[in-house]
């Protein structure tokens, strides 16, 4: 799966944040404290350099990719405040498709997700100054902007969609639910992980979750395919990694993963929800998985 | 600058470094319109998540005397001493007070018959103005005084604190190094057994306690200013920053102990003295001052530039960080005002000067809030990995690499980062 890894320099002139590659695994985008986004091409093991992205005035934190349903789109966050959807005209032409509005958010924005695209293209954007925006992309091609109602004191640092299809409903026989889902889960500075579901009254928070005693880093929704009941990862600048899973009758269980003693940094889980890899502030990245017996073990990469 | 929270007094903050807890103590040197000369120390619950501004104490004490300094020090593993740690003042008598914040808290501790007040030390004649817990062994407690006298305690036993032997080379003694009137002292960062304090006379004095004498003393060569505080630097240590109140020379000096003959650079920015500095525990390249030009400066010590900053309506005389959450401070103001505040929300804004008709300068903010010139070092990932179609995994580490610049000597950190898929 990860054996032969191909290691290449970032090319970037500062620390990079982030790395994703889009829905196909061919493109590979990076963010840097050097305010560039930056676009590879990845065949096997060899990569290619696409493009430089600049519009951000500070350091982009996060990127994120469109489903390519909605054209070829990547977007990107930044401590300038700023959000910023990218667009690729003809091959390797970025535009710039939209810059959020300056009084939008007040703070950095830490991080930002696309949500399934079955909701249509909307991106969730997390903020230091607490609050989380949601900007979706209308049919007469302008984008609109809502809040959460709430968010998190002192700052939010990072937000996760949950799948659209809910856990078991491809495998069911009963039809549970009649649209796809609308929920997502946010963490903070407030050492919490907060869930929130959009109802017949808009957003709402349905659940806030502790367990962590500092600065919740990252935290990442399952997806649904191969995992029975909804589960979230979340890990903490106190080293803890938990994995919340939700209870038929609501509500949610914690299992700690692993205590790391270091911050960490990234919790992401694969395509299939079965492993989860987590990265840690001893620049480690470990890949864990659940055993039979319900405890998480990490396993040789 | 919007305070996140505030308390309506003049008073010197100090957060426990165990939980969100601030205390504040009255201020020694001001007094209300209603000439109140009481004293008092209260403890406030940080609870960032209710939206009131203002901060409801959850517990309050008389105090002997007003404060010049107070400080909260870390709790040992000792299971008798105190659960949140002590907090000590060192109040304008020339007295140093230990209170068992705990106890503070306990609202049953009355009916206990249970007293904060662990113990009165009486060994200073003048104001004590120099008052830090080690940062390696939070039983040591060093103060110093208006009357020039620097002492170390052992608060192990919170009820009967001991004192070490007097440092020699201090006051009274031949070759007299201290002199003036302590203003501040502070711990080395790095090293358990080194202290610096400042005094009114301008110079600063090394401690080696070790030896239980100065190591090292040093002055600015070109003027006479005052020294007012000082900060060692986190994360080199042989650095500090000396500020002065003077307002003739309102800049803060860097020294490095290695070459003591003239300052290593300044950051000039402040009109009139400082009165107060914080070293970022989260980040080493950001320093808070603030001043009599009733100003907060936030500093990049690396670049010395002014990364944010705003004003209150009277002298801001104290700055703390939290050392718990990054990005929190709380600063002090004469203007009847403790307020908290989170760097996060802090923007940096174009600042016009004008120069009115009596030569006087007005600084306006005009336009928009614009994003800080600088990320704060606790935001930066600097390791990640994340799952692609199929089972693919890249992730990216930071590699920290140093050059050294052939033409000045300085040091450049160059951050560039691995990618794997």
């Amino acid at each position: 799966m990860t054996g032969n890894l191909a290691q290449f320099e970032s090319g970037h002139t500062d620390m990079v944040h982030d790395a994703q590659l889009d829905y196909y695994g061919r493109r590979l985008a990076t963010c840097s404290s050097d305010r560039t986004v930056k676009v590879f091409d990845i065949v096997g093991d060899h990569h290619t350099h696409l493009a430089d992205l600049r519009g951000h005035e500070g350091p982009v934190w996060q990127v994120c990719w469109g489903h390519p349903k909605f054209g070829s789109i990547l977007a990107s966050c930044s401590f300038d405040h700023r959000v910023i959807v990218w667009k690729e005209g003809q091959s390797n032409q970025w535009q710039q498709a939209y810059i959020t509005p300056s009084n939008l958010h007040t703070a950095s924005v830490n991080s930002i997700c696309f949500a399934p695209y079955e909701l249509g293209l909307i991106l969730a954007c997390a903020s230091s100054d607490g609050s989380v925006s949601l900007l979706e992309y209308k049919a007469d091609g302008t984008w609109e902007t809502n809040k959460l109602p709430a968010g998190h004191s002192v700052g939010c640092t990072a937000v996760s969609w949950a799948p659209a299809h809910a856990p078991g409903s491809l495998v069911s026989s009963k039809q549970q639910q009649a649209g796809p889902v609308k929920r997502l889960v946010t963490a903070g500075c407030d050492n919490l992980v907060k869930v929130w579901k959009y109802g017949e009254l808009g957003w709402s928070e349905e659940e806030s979750l502790t367990g962590h005693n500092d600065w919740v880093r990252d935290v990442a929704w399952a997806p649904s395919l191969g995992l029975p009941k909804n589960t979230i990862a979340s890990a903490g600048q106190d080293g803890q990694v938990f994995v919340w899973s939700e209870r038929e009758k609501g509500g949610w269980d914690r299992k700690l993963v692993h205590d790391f003693k270091v911050p960490v940094w990234r919790v992401s889980w694969s395509t299939t929800g079965s492993i989860l890899a987590v990265s840690d502030g001893n620049n480690a990245v470990t890949l864990w998985k659940e055993s039979m017996d319900g405890e998480w073990q990490q396993i040789q990469q | 600058m919007p305070y996140i929270k505030q308390i309506e007094r003049s008073a010197i903050g100090a957060f426990c470094p165990h939980a969100p807890f601030l205390a504040a103590g009255t201020v020694a040197g001001a007094i209300d319109i209603s000439f109140s000369t009481s004293s008092v120390l209260e403890v406030f619950p940080l609870d960032f998540a209710s939206g009131s501004e203002a901060l409801v104490p959850c517990g309050s004490i008389a105090a002997p005397e007003r404060f010049n300094r107070l400080a909260w020090g870390q709790h040992l593993a000792d299971p008798s001493f105190p659960q949140l740690g002590l907090l000590a003042g060192g109040l304008a008598d020339g007295s140093v007070c230990l209170w068992d914040p705990s106890i503070l808290l306990d609202p049953s501790a009355k009916e206990q018959h249970r007293v904060p007040l662990l113990a009165k030390m009486q060994k200073h004649t003048g104001a004590v103005k120099g008052l830090e817990f080690n940062s390696f062994s939070p039983n040591l407690l060093a103060s110093g005084a208006a009357d020039s006298d620097l002492c170390i305690w052992d608060v192990a036993k919170p009820a009967t604190p001991s004192l070490y032997p007097a440092l020699k080379g201090g006051a009274g003694a031949p070759g007299q190094a201290v002199g003036g009137e302590i203003t501040y002292l502070a711990w080395n960062k790095k090293v358990q057994h080194i202290l610096a304090s400042c005094s009114t006379n301008g110079t600063t004095v090394v401690w080696d306690l070790k030896r239980q004498k100065p190591v090292i003393s040093f002055r600015d060569p070109n003027s006479q200013r005052r020294a007012s505080a000082i900060q060692w630097n986190p994360d080199i240590a042989t650095q500090l920053i000396v500020a002065s109140d003077d307002d003739r020379s309102p800049t803060l000096q860097m020294w490095d102990l290695r070459n003591s003959v003239s300052p290593l650079k300044e950051f000039v920015g402040h009109h009139k003295g400082v009165l107060s500095m914080a070293w970022s525990p989260h980040d080493s390249s950001l320093l808070l001052s603030s001043g009599k030009d009733n100003r907060t400066i936030c500093w990049d010590v690396h670049s010395g530039d002014i990364v944010c900053e705003f004003s209150a309506a009277n002298w801001n005389f104290d700055v703390q960080w939290s050392p718990t959450i990054p990005g929190i401070f709380a600063t002090s103001s004469f203007d009847g005002k403790l307020g908290v505040c989170n760097l996060a929300n802090c923007t940096g804004s174009k600042v016009t000067e004008t120069v009115n008709a009596d030569f006087t300068v007005t600084h306006s903010v005009v336009g928009d809030a614009t994003p800080l010139a600088k990320a704060p070092a606790w935001m930066k990932r600097p390791v990640g990995a994340t799952f692609g179609f199929g089972g693919r995994l890249v992730s990216f580490t930071t590699n920290r690499t140093q050059h050294t610049d052939p033409a000045t000597g300085a040091i450049r950190v160059q951050d560039s980062a691995v990618l794997s898929v």
